[in-house]
């Protein structure tokens, strides 16, 4: 239990104004993104690895359960304090360290949001590639332990991609250094990927080194719409077989088209069943070959119509649609649920027909935008928190687009994570040995399980 | 060990394992000192299980091998212990083209799996060094090969995978998706773990189109100093779609190699670029060797060009050094039998620079990951081989 003197400890280590611990000022670090919430009994700020240190080793040596926090922006319930726990929160280690641009890497602290990153780099003409719709809140910390993805995902691929090396304070209090700035070339067993997407779980990142890309000087972005859902799909895997790889392939449905256009009047047609939005990026020489590609595919696969932006203004017309699919859905229902499912890409089209047909099966409503380029779907169901019946119809319908998922050899989580929210689907995810050998590991990391303890393993029942 | 009791067992369990005593036998070639007692080639999961749950029962260090061609690089000699061959694990288990997606079983040969790619205008980004090394051996060393600056390591490729832990359980861990956030990514502890923490069975990559067009251009540079100059621009200056910079020492000048990949219209315009400015013409496949070398040397990139001065410097007098590079992978090699004293002075220069130098399998720059480092990869080795079965003399263990 945190007590005063411990109170008093963690005060000496951080600083009078790095210590919250009034009533008041815990409440608001109950709360992450998801509809969960916890009751921490202190949160701290810390400046430097060897506070984080210290605190960690305060928690070790009185068995306090600690949780690493970033901006809370997690959905999964990932960042929901244990009860009685010390708050770590990183965000003011938030300086850039270091940036080297001729072997593009940037050295940073793990407070420091995704977007700072990104304005910190552009004038080296390099980008930090992951880049989640959270990016202006999310911190690079929360981004490696949720192995965050963003829309250029297709192409670049998600956090882990662009991670070299991490300094880690661990649940016992060492602190270590991962991962290398350069090609490996004696046998060693690299940490660094283990801890990307872990939760918060195995320890505390306390700074990062981060891969840079150069930055494409040209983009082109275009939709085109479909008659069905299926030409759509094909459309998409036609563009990746040809060697096209965009950095953005969106897909929305009926649904979501319909609730738009209302919004936003923008004129699409009423029976529009999808709607495929793709940017590439690259050389102007690459991007005029892909450009090529795409038009014949959306010809061979009968898109009813298409548009490509010839300005900055028109793109951002372009993108209006997609980025006003939270407003123009929020207001159908006062409540909603996101799936993060991920399929293979060849069968994509085929799970938004089936969560489709899930959606007139229990009366409810669902949108559906997915990031088509991933397999990546997010099924939004809508519904009325206060009407009983309907959360319990919800959960059942949550329940069978996961086993749809499973059944279709997907994945239940490619971005949100397990956290809380998930745990209930792991052991249709795992086999019991695979559950237990993922906890031996974790032992190994934090033999005491204080970090972030009660997120992303179930409890194994014994039988 | 008690290696008769272990073999009646595994022969009362696996009706016809195919056992042999040397591992020439089945055409691997290992170096001196490393004498397994027993090598068998199980032909299905199922015996690996058996195998290993045995060992572990009889105390039988287990060495899983697939083509052996980096065996000695990551394990010590030893002379205890039974070789598991995974050599008739080698067949396609699922191929899916519209998901840029193959899971294939540990022992497949990499040659064999991009031949079958290649009907389809796909292939793995991974260029091995030898045509017979196997996906397993590639995930189990995280290899790259020559174009690692277009396409990192293997580690980046795997989407999935099926292993034999060092008790016996068989564990699935990813899947077959681009995107996967679904609990821990056990797959990549396991990826470039040489061995030390499970036999890996299967494995679902991600693979990729062929690009429209690669092309090698090539260029001598008359002295070190233009080496630099143009290593320089290359790397640092010009926006190309680059996939390596390779070089070598002639007995005059250095050749230089760039490889390019991409769309076929962008590389024109590249290599009329590349011709006018600074030379460079179409050029032959055939590339330095950087691998097989005495000496290897890795540096950050932004110190590549300060490491490879240093080398020059030192090489200035003796013309026996031939140096090569891999300026985009960072990487330096050389063949000598230099001097103690100048080997030195190397690694003093490559400290510095935050490089690695080996020199005949051993480091002669100290990178020290400490105490805590070595104490947790060994927590987690104890706790999932608790018997110290699988590759007890592993080189990447650390006391
Ligand atoms: C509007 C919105 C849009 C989103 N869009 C996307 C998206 O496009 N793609 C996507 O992948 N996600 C998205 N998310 C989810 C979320 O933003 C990401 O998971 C993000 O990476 C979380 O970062 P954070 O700083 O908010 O971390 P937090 O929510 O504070 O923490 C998340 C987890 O990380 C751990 N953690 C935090 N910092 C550290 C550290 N330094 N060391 C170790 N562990 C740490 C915490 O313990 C917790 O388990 C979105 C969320 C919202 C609200």
């Amino acid at each position: 239990m945190v007590d005063n003197r411990l109170i008093d400890e963690l005060r000496q280590i951080v600083g009078n104004e790095n210590i919250l611990t009034s009533k008041i000022s815990l409440e608001t670090y109950s709360f992450d993104a998801s509809p969960y919430s916890g009751r921490p009994s202190v949160v701290v700020f810390p400046t430097t690895t060897e506070m984080v240190a210290n605190i960690v080793n305060i928690a070790n040596k009185n068995d306090i359960p600690l949780m690493p926090r970033g901006a809370g922006s997690c959905l999964s319930g990932g960042a929901i304090a244990p009860d009685g726990s010390i708050v770590i929160s990183l965000t003011k280690m938030n300086n850039i360290l270091e940036i080297d641009p001729l072997s593009k890497i940037v050295l940073v602290e793990p407070g420091i949001t995704n977007k700072q990153v990104q304005l910190a780099v552009e004038q080296y003409g390099l980008m930090y590639a992951p880049d989640p719709a959270s990016q202006n809140i999310s911190t690079i910390g929360g981004n490696i332990a949720e192995n965050a993805g963003g829309i250029r995902g297709v192409k670049y691929g998600s956090t882990k991609d662009h991670i070299l090396g991490l300094e880690v304070v661990l649940p016992t209090g060492d602190v270590i250094t991962t991962g290398n700035i350069h090609s490996q070339v004696e046998p060693e067993l690299d940490l660094t990927y283990y801890f990307c997407g872990s939760e918060g779980t195995l320890g505390i990142v306390t700074k990062a080194w981060l891969a840079l890309s150069p930055i494409n000087p040209e983009v082109k972005t275009m939709t085109a719409i479909f008659g069905s859902l299926e030409d759509a799909g094909s459309c998409v895997a036609e563009i990746i077989a040809k060697g096209v790889v965009p950095t953005t392939m969106e897909i929305m449905d009926n649904t979501v088209i319909k609730a738009v256009d209302d919004y936003l009047k923008l004129g699409f047609p009423r029976d529009a069943e999808a709607l495929l939005l793709l940017e590439i990026d690259g050389f102007p020489s690459d991007v005029k070959t892909q450009v090529n590609s795409i038009i014949n595919a959306f010809a061979s696969n009968h898109a009813l119509s298409y548009k490509i932006a010839g300005n900055e203004q028109e793109r951002l017309d372009l993108w209006k649609a997609r980025r006003s699919v939270n407003g123009a859905l929020g207001k159908l229902k006062p409540a909603n649920i996101v799936h993060d499912i991920v399929v293979p890409r060849d069968r994509l089209a085929l799970m938004l027909e089936k969560v489709a047909q899930m959606a007139k099966k229990y009366g409810i409503i669902i949108g559906q935008v997915a990031h088509a380029g991933d397999g990546n779907l997010h099924p939004t169901l809508y519904y009325d928190h206060r009407i009983p019946e309907e959360v319990e119809i919800v959960e059942e319908a949550c329940d069978e687009i996961i086993k749809e998922t499973i059944a279709q050899g997907g994945t239940i989580s490619g971005e949100h994570g397990i956290g809380i929210e998930k745990l209930k689907y792991m052991p249709l995810a795992f086999s019991k040995p695979t559950l237990n050998l993922m906890k031996n590991i974790k032992d190994a990391f934090d033999p005491k399980n204080i970090c972030n303890p009660g997120k992303l393993l179930p409890q194994i029942t014994e039988d | 060990m008690e290696n008769t009791e272990f073999l009646r067992s595994l022969r009362a369990e696996v009706n016809n394992i195919s056992t042999a005593i040397n591992p020439s036998d089945l055409d691997i070639n290992l170096e001196q000192n490393y004498n397994p007692q027993l090598v068998l080639t199980p032909n299905s999961i199922g015996e690996i299980v058996s195998i290993v749950k045995l060992a572990n029962k009889y105390g039988v260090p287990v060495y899983p091998i697939g083509s052996g061609s980096k065996f000695s690089k990551g394990i010590s000699p030893f002379d205890e212990g039974v070789l598991v061959s995974l050599k008739n694990l080698n067949k396609v288990i699922e191929y899916r083209p519209d998901n840029m997606s193959i899971e294939v079983e540990g022992g497949l040969p990499i040659n064999e799996l991009q031949r079958m790619l290649a009907k389809d205008n796909i292939f793995f980004p991974i260029d091995a060094s030898n045509d017979l090394q196997t996906i397993g051996g590639l995930i189990a060393t995280n290899a790259f090969g020559r174009k690692k600056y277009m396409y990192k390591t293997t580690r980046f490729y795997v989407m999935g995978m099926e292993f034999i832990s060092p008790q016996g359980e068989i564990i699935k861990v990813g899947g077959r998706t681009i995107k996967n956030v679904s609990s821990y990514d056990v797959h990549q502890l396991l990826a470039g773990s040489w061995g030390t923490l499970g036999i890996i069975t299967k494995a679902t990559l991600r693979v990729k189109p062929v690009p429209e067009k690669g092309i090698v251009l090539g260029y001598v540079a008359k002295n070190g100093n233009e080496l630099l100059k143009v290593i320089d621009s290359i790397l640092y200056k010009e926006k190309l779609s680059l996939a390596s910079l390779t070089f070598e020492q002639l007995d005059s000048g250095f050749l230089i190699k760039l490889e390019l990949e991409g769309f076929a219209e962008t590389l024109k315009l590249q290599q009329e670029l590349l011709q006018c400015k600074y030379g460079f013409s179409e050029s032959s496949y055939g590339f330095a060797d950087i691998d097989n070398a005495h000496g290897i040397i890795a540096l950050p990139l932004k110190s590549y060009l300060k490491g490879l001065g240093k080398l020059l410097e030192h090489n200035s007098g003796d013309k026996d050094i031939k140096i090569r590079g891999n300026a985009t992978s960072g990487l330096l090699s050389f063949n000598t039998n230099a001097s103690r004293d100048m080997l030195q002075n190397i690694a003093d220069s490559i400290n510095t620079l935050q490089g690695t130098f080996v020199f005949g399998n051993h480091s002669l720059t100290e990178k020290n990951r400490g105490l805590a480092y070595n104490h947790l990869i060994r927590n987690i080795k104890n706790k999932m081989d608790p018997n110290h079965i699988l590759v007890p003399a592993s080189k990447v263990m650390r006391e």
